[in-house]
């Protein structure tokens, strides 16, 4: 073997806090990685990757202390200075954070910032030069070139993970860590920016080393496995090895709970009864204000949706961030009346109906938003909070407490957390307290937004399970909004895909998986991350992302970004431009494209 | 850029004229113009004070609203009136407004500046001996009251003029009468500028540290600093380069309104060292009920928010371009 690239020994991270105690983070860790090697570091949250990591790059947050041996090259970074390590940091070790924008200067430029860090490390480069180089890893990352004169809030967030690899690549680093760094973008994107690290490495010759929860971007991604749990590395194994052959019963579980879109759901569902929620050519357009009165513009997310949900149906509606999945989900559920299109709701226009049918349905219609730390109140309890809906619904205060109780017992949740905080409690028991609030009024028809993003795999499958029961015992009429197409296979009977905020596919969850029909749908699926290393890589057949925009688009949404490019000529081209292709029902399913069976599957 | 100025520019001119009028109202109805002529001996006949109070169109017999149309017309014309003790309001806010600038600029100006630098150096060395003695002296000054600071400060001068012979530092009023020369001008007034420039800075400075501090503080627990050190900055050059500027930005709204409205606000310290500023007018107007004195600093005051308003927002969205004008 030749010389480790990294080499923990025995790695111990705490963290003191004054009076709270000790937290051991990371308990005794020996990792190895050879030069050029790709090591996936998986594990539930709370693990202790993520102090792993910060431990390596000697930044762990104030009041860390480590112990033990991490040599990087030969050169030992445990007690190495300031200044020292800081010269490492760019030219030896670089990294890639899951969320760049909160680690990129919010005040600067992104090009300013990728010369400065240029310059940093080489004092002799002229400002000329940095600026030539910055182009060049621009380029190499795949981001048009004026993004290098936007601020960081002013790209998307495919694209400022791609700055993000930019910065990290720009001195050529031996090794190269990314701290989860496609968990917060939809897949087709997650496709894209893990290509391009992967292109980067290659083009540098780096280490990777590849933190993730998600077991399906270990097995596309990497060539070694390291699994960790309760701060230990509990097995390292070659990625096939360890996928097919785990030893250690965490691994086993952690696989067992990685979710997989390949597996169709068993079991037979009752047939659907009358329209719960009909919503019909619905347009939503958001207004872009610059201060009172002062019009910027305006953005079409929803352009003409007509979506039914009918009683006893789970309908999951998917598609890239900006498709306009949210937006529909809002304006149903703020239950006003809408600008432009239709929605009835259990059987009320929502164009007509008064207050006192609105409130009515308040307690037959619910959504749980999607970020649900932000909805709940950090100064009310979960007992208070659950109760809320009750005091609007006008239940008698005396039933109020047994509702509670049995809301909280319906998400899996103990009356012990009544008098909790929502900061005494997970990220997976917030998700299940925001439920529980939307079941206690015993809805008929349920809205989830994203109900299983950002939390980590065994946590998400406990979620999973729980909604499934429910749907079956309540017999719950849902609508799901998510991109997580894993989800999307277990949970949901049909399936309405958006893009560019119009619904261009929709079919039951078994055909549109087994055969999507439209381009896109094929190209959302290609991109999924699948845990098996022998199945192929996921590709991002459709690149780019939806940009926003003021108008509504004249021809297909898609016109530019189509996976169909390659199949079209001039005069099919110009169609797409020109007529934008409407909803046709094909045998099971609807599609919304004017060349679907052109294209490699069909 | 330039149709923003042009609407804030028309905005604030009308917001300026309704807090004019307001104050004027307010001043007319809270003062007694009558009040000083009570009590003389002898008495003061009725004719005159009705005709000094006319001429001065602060008369209570006037209906209010023609009062203060009349004082409108006025402003329009460009005069604020006259005072009670003789001359034109405008003329003496003129002076007085040149005192103050010299008086509490550089004050101003060198309160926010080491505040914000204390602030800073404090969040970054949190909990150290140099945040523990900065914190446990801003809060001994923010107990203070500014005139307890500003005797304190003359106590301490004079000690230092006994120790060395000859008064060194001075502290009434603006200059000694009697100087030669520019140099020797300037150096006494330089000299009289030292104690309350050093007070108002001290106070200022005080509260300036604990705000930029707990700023900084929060700019330093998000990723933003471990970011830039995860690209091969030092902690310290981190925290220079991109942690100051982003905690700076909330500051920088603050600071601007400080800075500004010591102008009117600093009445204590020009009071305690005898100047004749815009704060000790104000004073002045209200205990001698002078209704034009007043309305005329309230009418200054006005402009003087609406233009520091303008200029906070011109600052900060030169700080931070996500703002957008």
């Amino acid at each position: 073997m030749p010389d480790p690239l990294l080499d923990v020994r025995d790695l111990h991270v705490r963290f003191g806090a004054h009076r709270s105690g000790e937290v051991h983070a990371v308990r005794g860790v020996d990792l190895r990685m050879a030069p050029g090697e790709v090591l996936g570091l998986v594990g539930g949250s709370g693990a202790g990757k993520s102090a792993l990591v910060s431990a390596v790059l000697g930044l762990l947050p104030h009041g860390g202390t480590m112990t033990g041996s991490v040599r990087f090259e030969g050169t030992e970074l445990v007690g190495l200075g300031d200044r020292a390590f800081s010269a490492l940091r760019g030219p030896g070790l670089a990294v890639v954070f899951q969320d760049s924008l909160s680690v990129l200067d919010p005040v600067q430029r992104v090009g300013a910032q990728v010369v400065e860090v240029l310059r940093l490390h080489d004092r002799a480069l002229s400002r000329a030069a940095a600026r030539s180089r910055t182009d060049e890893l621009f380029a190499l990352v795949g981001l048009p070139s004026g993004v290098v004169q936007a601020f960081a809030h002013e790209v998307s967030g495919g694209m400022r993970q791609r700055v993000g690899i930019a910065l990290a690549i720009a001195c050529s680093p031996r090794l190269l860590i990314a701290d989860e760094p496609t968990s917060a973008l939809d897949v087709t994107v997650q496709a894209q920016v893990l290509d391009v690290l992967d292109r980067a490495r290659q083009a540098s010759g780096a280490g990777l080393l590849l933190v993730t929860h998600d077991l399906g971007v270990v097995a596309g991604w990497t060539d070694r496995v390291a699994v960790m749990h309760a701060g230990r590395v509990v097995e390292q194994a070659g990625v096939t090895e360890l996928f097919e052959a785990p030893r250690e019963p965490r691994t086993v579980t952690l696989l067992r709970a990685a979710p997989d879109p390949r597996t169709p759901r068993h079991g037979r569902r009752p047939d659907p009864g009358e329209p719960v929620l009909e919503v019909t050519d619905l347009r939503v357009t958001h207004r872009l204000d610059a201060g009172p009165r002062r019009r910027r513009g305006q953005v079409v997310a929803v352009d003409g949706v007509s979506l039914t949900v009918r009683r006893g149906e789970v309908l999951a509606l998917v598609g890239e961030s900006g498709a306009g999945k949210t937006s529909v989900v809002e304006q149903v559920f703020a239950l006003s009346p809408p600008r432009e299109g239709g929605v009835r709701v259990l059987g009320h226009d929502l164009t007509s109906a008064d207050r006192a049918t609105r409130r009515r349905l308040r307690g037959q219609a619910q959504l749980v938003v999607q970020d649900t730390t932000d909805a709940l109140d950090p100064r009310m309890s979960v007992g208070s909070a659950v109760a809320e809906p009750l005091a609007v619904a006008r239940v008698p205060r005396r039933e109020r407490r047994a509702r509670v109780v049995g809301a909280l017992e319906a998400v899996g949740l103990g009356p012990g957390l009544v008098g909790a905080y929502p900061h005494e409690l997970s990220g997976g028991e917030r998700r299940r307290v925001a439920i529980a609030r939307a079941l206690v009024v015993r809805p008929t028809l349920l809205a989830l937004d994203e109900p299983v993003a950002g939390l980590d795999v065994s946590v998400a499958a406990g979620l999973l399970g729980l909604l499934a029961d429910l749907r079956d015992d309540l017999g719950l009429t849902c609508l799901v909004v998510t991109h997580d197409l894993a989800a999307v296979r277990r949970l949901a009977d049909r399936v309405a895909v958006m893009v560019g905020g119009r619904v261009v596919e929709e079919a039951s969850t078994d055909a549109l998986f087994d055969s999507p029909a439209h381009p896109y749908t094929r190209a959302l699926l290609a991109a999924v991350p699948v845990p098996d290393p022998r199945a192929p890589r996921p590709v991002a057949l459709v690149t780019g992302e939806r940009l926003w925009t003021a108008a509504r688009a004249e021809g297909c949404c898609l016109a530019d970004r189509c996976p169909l490019l390659a199949e079209r000529d001039d005069e099919r081209e110009r169609r797409c431009r020109e007529v934008e292709p409407g909803l046709v029902s094909r045998a099971d399913r609807t599609v919304a494209c004017h060349w679907w069976d052109l294209g490699p599957s069909r | 850029m330039l149709r923003f100025l042009a609407r804030r520019a028309v905005w604030s001119a009308a917001l300026a004229l309704v807090a004019t009028c307001l104050g004027y109202l307010v001043a007319s109805a809270a003062l007694d113009p009558l009040a000083r002529f009570r009590g003389r001996n002898p008495p003061v006949p009725d004719s005159t004070v009705q005709s000094v109070l006319d001429a001065a169109g602060t008369n209570p017999q006037t209906p209010i609203l023609a009062r203060l149309l009349a004082w409108l017309s006025g402003l329009a014309q460009g005069s604020l009136g006259t005072s009670v003790r003789g001359g034109e309001v405008g003329a003496e806010i003129a002076t007085r407004v040149t005192t103050s600038v010299q008086l509490l600029l550089v004050g101003a100006l060198l309160g926010v500046g080491i505040g914000v630098a204390v602030g800073v150096a404090g969040a970054v060395r949190q909990h150290r001996w140099f945040d523990r003695v900065t914190t446990q002296g801003s809060f001994v000054v923010l107990a203070t009251p500014p005139f307890v600071v500003a005797v304190l400060l003359m106590l301490a001068a004079t000690r230092f003029n006994d120790a060395v012979g000859r008064p060194v530092i001075r502290f009434t009023g603006p200059y000694t009468v009697g100087h030669e020369g520019w140099w020797a001008q300037t150096m006494d007034r330089a000299s009289h500028l030292l104690l309350p420039t050093l007070a108002l800075a001290i106070v200022l400075a005080a509260s300036f540290s604990r705000y930029q501090r707990a700023m900084t503080l929060d700019v330093l627990s998000t990723d933003l600093v471990r970011g830039a050190r995860a690209r091969g900055h030092t902690r310290r050059s981190a925290l220079l380069r991109h942690g100051v500027r982003v905690a700076l930005i909330p500051m920088s709204t603050y600071a601007v309104y400080t800075v500004g409205m010591v102008l009117t606000g600093a009445m204590v310290i020009e009071l305690t060292f005898s100047w004749h500023g815009m704060g000790e007018y104000l004073l002045t107007a209200v205990r001698d009920g002078d209704v034009n004195a007043a309305a005329g600093t309230v009418a200054f005051t006005a402009v003087l928010v609406l233009a520091l308003g303008l200029v906070a927002d011109l600052v900060h969205a030169w700080l931070d371009p996500r703002v957008r004008l």
